[in-house]
């Protein structure tokens, strides 16, 4: 069975409600459905499946109608200070008088605070263990710099050229930049009215291209967040997901939503080319290292390998899973590719084998990146860490898991000392490399 | 803006107002008045967190944790005319958690559901079991962004701007994340068939 996707100027209405739509709306619907195959086939589907939810059969197993008895006793929650409670219960009632008595209100400080300390001791110790036991079987590297100022998952990271600064894309709509040595945020961009999925940093002057969301790809001026003048935004025709920068400084490739992955000059922001990538989601876009080709990363479960002035496909490589993340070795010989199989496989395009395949692992890995004088990788997971790795022994040298959620993307600092990691948990990270 | 994703109330003015005033003595500690709001709620969060999840006994778990949260932050709450909206928020928080340790998505034994259904391939009762099991499965895999709108609009057919302000998000994304989300659905599905007439088919070879 297949299914074509809907066009894409009406996915949106097909997908909702007849009634959300305009009296206008729905009759410009009606006759578009009536004239096209893709778009009746998936409205037709959306009824199915709609309908099927429906008869799902109610929860064989049901919450508890009421709380238990025992739920506010297990449970106990802090009255404010100097609010007049009321209590359900006697028992609670006295426990909060004797509370409140001079006495008891010292003894009890006295116990909360030791327990508390009890408690961090512990943690701290249980840390420290975790931690040497970490250290004993990979090395790895502390965190320089916390950069916690989003309000929403971190999805891209790029160091700035010359290494002073480091940019950040997050689901908050913004885009953040820091300062490398002291982790001080230097201004935030707000020029995107939806979430940010991708930027890339100029690799000449102090321009940054970001894109997400609302379909469009920005440039602008690193150094001040603001718009940079004789650029014009590119727009798309849905979410951009993937940006990379030629080395030369003159294109951009852009991939996501639409169904396609586009070239186009910086300078004139003209299409050069587009190469289509089907209904599936390209996630990431890397040049080659002298420019000459462009590997394409997707969720159609191949990577492709295009020519960089045509667009035409030269290669393409598939292990049957879909593709997160592409990175070419500084070499242009290999490229590393990670997916939803939660390995990164080292491929050489060239001869179309596969040289290795990391399976450290645990969750799908969604961001790569080939140290900056090749003999490193860092693999970046759902699993919560950052892996570097040997790429032709496969031997883990470090695991980094300073990050309480799933890793959306890293970068290799220009001098290859440290990494920048972004991830669902808000924040990006600095830290060193080490092993 | 508040919202009462409650039963219909007879006067939905007056239940505002009720509920605000539940909300405030629960936050004086009054534990019926928690427990009032926890009755209203219950239904609706328990439904919600089990298509989250996929998984009856893991949402009924991650209500009672939902309510044990609103209760031990109750007076966080600012606004107590938007405890409901509030109430999802700590609820979507939980399931997407719940997701990122579990990993449910990575999880979710596909391999397991295939050699299940083999067994179950007869006509009858099995296969509506069968089609159920399949259902949920595509719902767990729909993208975490998209999950929470497609399931509030498709399956509790809420409106969208009520859909917005109980997820924080803007009116303009929802109709995005609903068509992203359906798309999602229908393609994993195709792609969940297709695997599974594959494998039956090299059985049968």
């Amino acid at each position: 069975m297949k299914s074509r996707p809907p066009c894409l100027e009406w996915r949106e209405k097909l997908a909702l409600r007849h009634e959300d739509l305009s009296p206008s709306e729905q009759q410009a619907l009606d006759a578009h459905v009536k004239t096209c195959d893709a778009c009746a086939s998936a409205l037709a589907d959306y009824h199915f499946f709609e309908a099927r939810l429906d008869a799902l059969p109610p929860p064989s197993i049901k919450p508890l109608p009421r709380l238990s008895p025992q739920f506010f006793e297990q449970h106990p929650r802090r009255l404010p200070q100097g609010e007049r409670a009321t209590f359900a219960t006697p028992a609670r009632r006295i426990m909060y008088q004797a509370r409140e008595s001079r006495g008891a209100r010292l003894i009890w400080r006295t116990l909360s605070v030791a327990a508390v300390l009890a408690l961090l001791l512990a943690a701290m110790l249980i840390f420290r263990l975790v931690s040497l036991s970490n250290l004993a079987a990979h090395p790895g590297g502390g965190t320089l710099l916390n950069l916690d100022q989003h309000t929403g998952g971190v999805m891209g990271v790029a160091w700035s050229p010359d290494g002073k600064y480091i940019a950040t894309a997050s689901e908050d709509h913004t885009v953040k930049i820091w300062d490398a040595q002291s982790g001080s945020l230097v201004c935030t961009y707000t020029g995107h009215s939806d979430v940010v999925y991708a930027l890339a940093w100029a690799p000449q002057g102090n321009l940054i291209a970001s894109g997400g969301g609302d379909n469009t790809v920005q440039i602008w001026n690193a150094l001040n967040c603001s718009p940079a003048p004789g650029y014009v935004s590119h727009s798309e025709a849905n979410i951009v997901m993937s940006i990379a920068w030629s080395h030369n400084g003159q294109t951009i490739i852009s991939g996501g939503w639409d169904d396609e992955v586009q070239a186009w000059s910086v300078s004139s922001g003209k299409l050069l080319w587009s190469f289509p990538t089907g209904v599936e989601v390209v996630l990431s876009v890397a040049w080659s290292p002298n420019d000459s080709q462009v590997a394409v990363g997707s969720w159609d479960r191949y990577v492709h390998v295009l020519n960089a002035q045509t667009g035409q496909q030269v290669y393409k490589y598939t292990n049957g899973q879909p593709v997160n993340a592409v990175s070419w070795s500084p070499d242009g010989k290999y490229l590393a590719v990670g997916g939803d199989n939660n390995a990164v496989e080292i491929v050489n395009p060239h001869t179309n084998q596969v040289l290795f395949t990391y399976t450290e692992h645990t969750g799908r890995v969604t961001a790569v990146a080939w140290s900056p004088d090749g003999q490193e990788i860092a693999s970046g997971s759902e699993d919560k860490t950052v892996r570097v790795w040997n790429p032709f022994t496969s031997k883990t040298l470090m695991v980094y898991s300073g990050q309480s959620q799933g890793i959306n993307s890293l970068a290799w600092s220009p001098d290859g000392s440290e990494i920048v990691s972004g991830s669902f948990d808000f924040t990006a990270k600095v830290w060193k490399v080490t092993g | 803006m508040s919202y009462n994703v409650g039963d219909p109330p007879a006067n939905e003015s007056e239940n505002v107002l009720d509920e605000r005033d539940l909300v405030l003595r629960a936050q004086r500690g009054d534990q019926l008045a928690f427990e009032k709001l926890y009755e209203r709620y219950n239904d609706r969060i328990s439904r919600y967190l089990i298509r989250m999840i996929g998984d009856d006994g893991i949402g009924c778990e991650l209500t009672q944790e939902t309510f044990l949260k609103a209760w031990e932050n109750l007076l966080s709450l600012r606004d107590p005319a938007r405890f409901a909206n509030w109430l999802y928020r700590i609820a979507t928080n939980m399931a997407y958690n719940y997701q990122n340790h579990a990993r449910l998505i990575r999880t979710i034994p596909w391999e397991e559901y295939t050699e299940r259904s083999e067994s179950l391939s007869i006509s009858g009762p099995e296969r509506l079991i069968e089609e159920t099991e399949l259902m949920k499965l595509v719902l767990a895999r729909v993208s975490p962004t998209y999950r929470p709108c497609f399931i509030l609009y498709v399956i509790e057919k809420l409106p969208q701007r009520q859909i917005a302000d109980l997820l924080g998000i803007k009116l303009t994304s929802v109709g995005k994340y609903v068509s992203r989300g359906r798309e999602e659905f229908r393609q994993i599905y195709y792609r969940l068939t297709n695997e599974l007439q594959e494998k039956e088919g090299g059985k049968r070879r």
